[in-house]
């Protein structure tokens, strides 16, 4: 009857999945402290390419940059809203791949009420960044 | 359908539900197919209310939800699922109301396959929520930022949204939606990205 696994996970599919994102956090960690964005090469945002306008999530290369550089403030003026999106994006993909689909935390995570929040959290932090 | 019923102190079956209207059996019979996480007395059960349409002169009391149900379970499974929501909180009070404290032998457990986790497959258990894919679609929203990450993300909430309303294949569809708007989000948005990286 269910057509979706049922969400009990074996330990070493946990340990897969521990490693799996530890690596990716390290490398992570790697490339921001070595690339500096002001500099060197980096991704360019084809948003602000295109419309010259930043989106939600211009400045955070810099931002990490500095994070690894411990400069905290300066990642803040760079971007602040990585502070905000990067636990969130790390709690909903935990969420997604370890938490049961029938716990409350996973409803009230998923709620379509938080879900639209965080929407339109994103969409006016958009707009009130290239006003101001 | 496979049907065991509790007669004359022992357990006999299976029977075909046709088999049943020549036998005596009562609203109190305890009855028992695939599905139910265990016995119940015939009478609340409505897929053998068939069987006592022709004797409701002696008719127990059994509650009125039991006939609604009853109604409703032909129509469709959305529905249904609404229905039987229902009976998970119903029938263990019903079952304490009118069903004796009698521990049951261990063959009239029998023929319930397994036992150990019939919480997972109980008789009515709502299908757990698809994938919503929202971690993708928030992570799309703030690095790649395309207007296809926007749809990406509603349509992860329609996906909880609908399940919420029990409306669970438009979930499903949903969540398939959300898994390709994510997927084009990322053609979209990352190549570029790095396009445009490697170019200036």
């Amino acid at each position: 009857m269910n057509t979706y696994p049922s969400r009990k996970l074996s330990t070493k599919t946990i340990v897969a999945i521990a490693l799996a994102a530890t690596t990716v956090f390290v490398l992570f960690a790697i490339y921001f402290y070595k690339v500096n964005p002001e500099s060197g090469p980096s991704l360019k945002c084809a948003f602000k390419a295109f419309t010259g306008y930043d989106c939600p999530g211009c400045g955070s290369q810099r931002a990490f940059h500095a994070i690894m550089h411990l400069e905290f403030a300066k990642a803040w003026h760079f971007n602040p809203f990585v502070f905000f999106a990067v636990p969130a994006t790390i709690f909903y993909f935990i969420v997604e791949t370890i938490l049961p689909r029938k716990g409350a935390v996973y409803r009230l995570a998923t709620h379509p009420i938080t879900l639209s929040a965080i929407l339109f959290a994103i969409i006016a932090w958009w707009i009130i960044r290239n006003l101001f | 359908m496979k049907i065991w019923i509790f007669l004359d102190g022992k357990q006999q079956g299976p029977f075909e539900f046709e088999e049943l209207r020549n036998m005596p059996v009562t609203k109190e019979t305890k009855v028992w197919f695939e599905g139910l996480p265990k016995w119940y007395p015939a009478g609340m059960l409505p897929q053998m209310q068939e069987l006592f349409v022709s004797d409701s002169v002696q008719q127990t009391e059994y509650p009125e939800q039991d006939t609604t149900d009853q109604a409703s379970s032909q129509q469709e499974q959305n529905q249904e699922a609404d229905s039987t929501a229902d009976y998970q909180e119903q029938y263990p009070q019903h079952v304490q109301d009118t069903a004796p404290q009698e521990a049951p032998a261990q063959p009239y457990w029998e023929p319930y396959p397994n036992q150990g986790n019939y919480q997972a497959a109980a008789p009515v258990a709502k299908e757990p929520c698809p994938p919503t894919y929202i971690g993708w679609s928030i992570f799309l929203l703030i690095c790649c930022c395309s207007p296809v990450s926007v749809a990406a993300l509603v349509a992860s909430i329609c996906v909880t949204s609908f399940y919420n309303s029990n409306r669970i294949d438009q979930a499903k569809k949903a969540s398939q939606v959300a898994a390709w708007l994510i997927m084009i989000s990322l053609a979209l948005g990352l190549f570029p990205c790095i396009l445009l990286g490697a170019l200036f």
